[in-house]
């Protein structure tokens, strides 16, 4: 009856929340029940998109995840993941920084963030799709108007809204009367058998 | 002798009514806002976290931070061994001068220079990060069809 999507996603999304669920309640519960007094759980196992990375703020809104800003610039996570390479850059990094070349500090910078500032802020050309965007959508507008014009409004003209048709409701009109005191046959002298003259 | 203690009188009732005041609406001063922020970079327990938070809310604030406050956030980098952050920090400043930037970031960077020196930051400047080292360049740029 019910489709299993993607079930892999599910399960993963499972695993973490079922993991931040136990950890609440075994924080909550006494520490003599279960035996000891930490709960550890793996960062792999609650968030295992981050991979390897380090989780280092809480960026915009408290996700671990990545993204450039510049008017949020610490995400939350690292940009790439540890390698034997990086954690020696730190380890540099921690002492003297005169000791580091521009070459390393820009490795660590790249391990930290993707892209600096000026690559952000720098133009990208896409206001040219979104002018060609908004173009073709105004043409397709257009042409679409005339197709609707030429081929689906053209079902015949009621006979009532013809000239002479109205013509003799009109007639007809000034001979029932319709109007006589303020309305059309007010304005006609049914004696002359013509339209008054103011 | 009259007017010390009128003045004393005056100074007494003037704080109450500042501090009653202040029970409704606190507005705190630039000095006091300026001395937070520094404060807060250079408490000794300031973890990465805390450090990366405050120079987010620093960025979202309607104003431009003093010297003294970028000194005591770049010296707090320095402590938690984070030097790419120092210069992403000095980036964002940058950015937040907006079009100003050529006289406020200079401007900056000289007030801050002396701690510069001492920690050995780097400014972007220093790194070649001024100008986009991965991004595609301007069309206008481009000096043919494979200048890229």
């Amino acid at each position: 009856m019910f489709k299993v999507i993607s079930s892999s996603v599910c399960k993963k999304s499972l695993t973490r929340f079922s993991i931040v669920a136990q950890a609440h309640t075994a924080a909550a519960t006494p520490a003599a029940a279960h035996g000891h007094h930490a709960v550890t759980f793996k960062q792999a196992d609650v968030y295992p998109r981050v991979g390897n990375r380090e989780i280092v703020g809480f960026g915009r809104n408290g996700e671990p995840t990545y993204f450039d800003a510049p008017d949020c610039p610490c995400p939350a996570v690292r940009w790439r993941e540890e390698t034997p390479e990086i954690k020696a850059l730190r380890e540099k990094a921690k002492g003297d920084w005169s000791n580091m070349t521009v070459a390393e500090k820009k490795a660590l910078y790249r391990a930290d963030f993707r892209s600096t500032l000026s690559e952000m802020t720098a133009p990208d050309g896409e206001w040219k799709f979104t002018v060609g965007a908004l173009l073709a959508a105004i043409g397709a507008s257009i042409w679409g108007y005339y197709f609707f014009v030429k081929a689906i409004y053209k079902s015949p003209k009621l006979e009532s809204s013809s000239a002479e048709h109205q013509a003799r409701m009109l007639e007809r009109m000034i001979a029932e009367g319709v109007g006589r005191v303020e309305g059309v046959s007010s304005k006609w002298d049914y004696e002359t058998g013509t339209w008054k003259k103011n | 002798m009259l007017s010390i203690i009128r003045g004393q009188v005056m100074k007494s009732v003037s704080l109450r009514t500042l501090a009653v005041r202040s029970y409704s609406s606190a507005k705190e001063s630039d000095q006091d806002f300026d001395n937070r922020w520094e404060s807060y970079f250079k408490r000794p327990t300031l973890d990465g976290w805390e450090l990366r938070k405050g120079i987010n809310d620093m960025q979202g604030f309607d104003n431009f931070p003093e010297p003294k406050i970028v000194v005591a956030c770049l010296e707090a980098c320095k402590r938690l061994n984070e030097p790419s952050l120092a210069t992403r920090y000095l980036e964002a400043l940058k950015w937040k001068a907006g079009k100003d930037a050529n006289v406020i970031y200079p401007w900056l960077i000289q007030e801050i220079r002396p701690t510069l020196d001492k920690l050995k930051i780097a400014t972007p400047e220093d790194l070649g990060f001024d100008k986009p080292e991965l991004a595609l360049k301007s069309v206008f740029e481009m000096k043919g069809p494979n200048d890229y």
